[in-house]
């Protein structure tokens, strides 16, 4: 080959292992390198620039395509015999390595399991297998006359198992909520190859809820496989709302009042200047974009009110048309495929934080940012409200200069980890820890950290479970 | 440049932040950067394409019915694109990846949803030139270049016009009618009164040599088919296949191969004739779902014209869920049925349960998709055959 790999090419599984994963699998598995390179890799962005360099993250030895809970319970049973990883995969769209194979092993992409099982009309609730793609399932519900309201920009190239895995949010988030509030039960196998449920009940009070730990494991703690989900009767209406404002201060502060009247719009969104340059073509504002949907009534209560809100704290009414603009452009990614090969290392990084310090975190981590050499686009938007705080969304781009990419790359990673934390902020609202946090872990958890470390030596005490994230500080060679 | 200025204008915006010596090089590396990874000269594949979408999320993935059907993520557009780029910078060798290559059934679905409106199929298609250069390419499709460079044809024909005729109207087959729907043929020349011209000996339009990479033989298919056209004295094209449509009308001239006609497909020509009233029709008071074939919505954006006939004959539709631009592939696309034949039967049978879910009658104006859908056991009738129906009714 004439590639080099970032991390492990391969944990060396003899042939006796793949031969006992076949017998498990007779359809389900493949050790040909072309499906070792696709599947060695998630969507981090630093590794399309090692990509065109020639450099691969990882290579598994196999990939496997399990087709129900009880051929992953046999498999996960064979790698604690043999101490070969397990890294899950589902659509491998996560943006901060997550399913990179660090230590190599076997790839379980969950993609067979694909079912949507059944759908509760009197309950609202779908059953699907967590190998769906997410685009997949959303169609299938409003064909059947519901939504999930989980719409995250990955929608068409991420699955169901990769949500709950990272704990994602999407851009509806504000009414219908994150992936965790969408959860009613689920189905898991955990590393030592036990099958686990509960029950499709509103609420339990019957002890802490441990099938949650699955939620933001990242693959560490077991595999989903199958999960109950609060639906929606489609929306009767939708709203399209913009409003620009003199300065993201006045935007961030009429969304706060509009989370106070306890106003939940499915969409919120707050472009700082540059990104509202970017994005809508208009010069020194910033944008705030808001999207009503449900039963028509609410969505014109909910119009009123936050149109009063807006125009409290200057906001100017802009009519409907920046938000179908947002919509119809809001899945066109182009940045990576147009900048990278121009030799810019782009990212977007995602954090919250509490409203009493949202403004001056925007404001630090944007000058955190530029004041790393070699930056040249520091921009910022808010996506995901609540009335306690606010998630910010920042993209940086720039060239390495006289650094490695990956130098360059970490440097402005850690500029905004740092600044993110002395401001009380969380390092991460949704796109989870993969390999570009795990150096911030420590310092966001404290003492959690001890406590995940005993739950992951207890449930997975030979580490076969996507070894290498969560809670290894450790870091290679990245060149 | 003005375009340029408007497109990136937000980044000269952002980066009056940057001190001056990171702007200098910033926009040196935005006008020169790409040119470290496109300085490959001998290659027919479009580079900084196959770059695009091997660094896309895989934002199509959702729609591509390979994927759906082999369920394996080297299949996706991006992940062949990973492949392709990987190739065709030598880093890894094309015999492990070459069936992957050439799997794809050129739906054109992932053209629906990409922001720089590629195909998979467009940018696997110079990918496999190249291979094919190497000798690398699949034996089946090795196979089908040596068949149709000794027979001109891909079947053996059911169906042969008695005799060259002049007429303003030619009427081309198609190698599909030719040999499993000769009633189409039928249909297709009762419609017209028996009075368009047809060629004795009919040659492939060239799409299999097309998709397929084999490049020089194309075009000797494009220039025969050209000529023969041309001494046919014919003025109007009439295909009842949209992917020959597809070729002649908007392939050829891509290569340089213009013909002096106008190329319209079946539906379309029949369409403009019912419209003027020279084809009287009448009624046939049947359901059916009509299956919107890849071609003929998406690269010809036909899918008025046959529901109109349709529903002028007093057929009534039921609708796909997924219908129009937003069709299923029968799986046959790009030779798919030749190159992975399980493959292409697999996505059949996906399309045929989403259709039947509408109806159990499937109707559609392609000879190719009609086989697909015949082969694995369902109803499928020719829109040019209902037409057919309804004139004697008339």
């Amino acid at each position: 080959m004439a590639y080099d790999t970032i991390y492990s090419s391969g944990a060396a599984l003899d042939d006796d292992v793949i031969a006992q994963l076949r017998s498990i699998m007779p359809d389900g598995v493949s050790t040909r390198e072309a499906d070792r390179v696709v599947y060695g890799k998630d969507y981090w962005p630093i590794s399309l620039r090692w990509l065109l360099d020639g450099r691969l993250p990882a290579l598994p030895d196999a990939v496997v395509w399990p087709e129900n809970a009880e051929q992953i319970a046999k498999v996960m049973r064979l790698a604690n015999e043999h101490g070969f990883p397990v890294v899950p995969y589902g659509e491998g769209s996560g943006v901060v390595g997550g399913a990179i194979p660090v230590k190599g092993g076997v790839m379980l992409d969950m993609r067979r399991m694909h079912d949507i099982v059944s759908i509760d009309d009197e309950g609202l609730m779908a059953t699907v297998q967590t190998g769906i793609n997410g685009m997949t399932l959303e169609r299938e519900l409003n064909r059947a006359g519901y939504t999930l309201g989980h719409i995250p920009q990955s929608l068409y190239c991420s699955s169901l198992g990769g949500w709950l895995a990272c704990r994602a949010a999407g851009q509806f988030s504000t009414k219908y909520g994150k992936i965790e509030d969408m959860l009613v039960s689920l189905e898991a196998v955990l590393p030592d190859g036990t099958v686990i449920r509960s029950r499709p009940v509103p609420r339990t009070s019957t002890g802490p809820p441990v099938e949650r730990l699955m939620l933001g494991s990242e693959g560490t703690l077991g595999v989903v496989t199958e999960a109950t989900l609060k639906i929606w009767p489609y929306p009767e209406r939708r709203a399209l709302h913009a409003y620009t404002f003199d300065d993201i201060e006045d935007a961030l502060e009429a969304t706060r009042h509009i989370m106070r009247k306890n106003v939940y719009p499915a969409v919120m969104r707050i472009y700082d200047e540059h990104e509202t340059l970017r994005h809508f073509d208009v010069k020194h504002r910033c944008m705030l974009i808001l999207v009503m949907e449900g039963d028509p009534e609410l969505v014109e209560l909910e119009e009123d009110i936050s149109a009063r809100i807006c125009t409290r704290f200057n906001g100017r009414d802009m009519g409907e048309t920046p938000a179908e603009r947002w919509l119809e452009t809001r899945f066109k990614v182009k940045e990576s495929s147009e900048f990278t090969p121009r030799g810019f290392i782009f990212d977007t990084v995602e954090i919250s934080v509490g409203w009493r310090q949202a403004l001056q975190t925007y404001r630090a981590i944007i000058e955190a940012m530029q004041a790393v050499t070699g930056v040249v686009v520091a921009s910022g938007h808010a996506s995901h409200f609540y009335p306690q705080g606010v998630c910010f969304y920042f993209t940086f781009g720039g060239l390495p200069r006289k650094r490695t990419p990956y130098e360059f790359y970490r440097t402005v990673w850690d500029a905004i980890m740092a600044s993110c934390l002395e401001h009380g902020g969380s390092i991460s609202h949704h796109h989870g820890i993969g390999l570009i946090r795990q150096k911030w872990l420590a310092d966001e958890l404290d003492g959690r950290l001890h406590m995940l470390r005993h739950i992951k030596q207890a449930l997975d005490p030979n580490h076969v479970m996507n070894p290498g994230k969560m809670s290894d500080r450790k870091e290679g060679d990245h060149g | 440049m003005a375009s340029m200025r408007k497109k990136y204008g937000w980044v000269l915006d952002a980066m009056s932040n940057a001190s001056m010596a990171t702007r200098a090089v910033a926009l040196k590396q935005f006008l020169r950067g790409k040119k470290q990874y496109l300085s490959k000269t001998d290659s027919h594949a479009d580079l900084d394409a196959v770059i695009k979408c091997a660094l896309c999320p895989n934002m199509c993935k959702f729609d591509c019915p390979v994927l759906a059907a082999a369920q394996n993520d080297a299949t996706s557009p991006s992940g062949k694109a990973r492949l392709a780029y990987l190739i065709e910078t030598g880093r890894i060798d094309s015999s492990d990846a070459v069936d992957l290559i050439y799997a794809c059934c050129n739906c054109d679905a992932c053209r629906e949803w990409c922001p720089f409106d590629f195909s998979a199929g467009d940018i696997l298609r110079g990918v496999r030139a190249d291979l094919v250069g190497q000798k690398q390419m699949p034996p089946e499709a090795a196979e089908l270049h040596q068949h149709l460079q000794e027979h001109h044809v891909l079947h053996d024909r059911a169906i042969r016009p008695d005799a060259a005729r002049q007429a303003d109207v030619l009427y081309y087959m198609g190698c599909e009618v030719a040999s499993a729907h000769p009633e189409i043929a039928k249909a297709m020349t009762a419609l017209l009164d028996d009075s368009c011209a047809m060629l004795p000996e009919e040659w492939c339009c060239g799409a299999p040599l097309y998709s397929l990479g084999f490049d020089d033989t194309f075009e000797e298919f494009a220039r025969h088919n050209a000529a023969a056209l041309e001494e046919s004295g014919c003025s109007q094209l009439v295909c009842s296949c949209p992917t020959c449509t597809y070729m002649y009308r908007e392939i050829y001239p891509s290569i340089g191969v213009d013909l002096p006609v106008e190329v319209q497909h079946s539906t379309e020509y029949l369409h403009e004739r019912v419209e003027t009233g020279a084809l009287q029709l009448g009624s046939l008071g049947t359901s059916c779902v009509y299956h919107d074939p890849c071609t003929l919505a998406r690269s010809l954006d036909v899918t008025d014209a046959p529901r109109e006939l349709l529903r002028h004959i007093g057929v009534d539709i039921t609708e796909a869920y997924y219908a129009g631009k937003n069709t299923g592939c029968c799986g046959r696309g790009g030779s798919l049925g030749t190159t992975h034949p399980d493959l292409a039967a697999a996505i059949t049978r996906q399309r045929i349960d989403e259709l039947h879910r509408a109806n159990q009658t499937i109707v559609t104006a392609c000879p190719t998709c009609n086989t697909a859908f015949t082969s694995a056991g369902a109803d499928v009738t020719d829109v040019t055959e209902l037409l057919r129906e309804a004139r004697e009714r008339a």
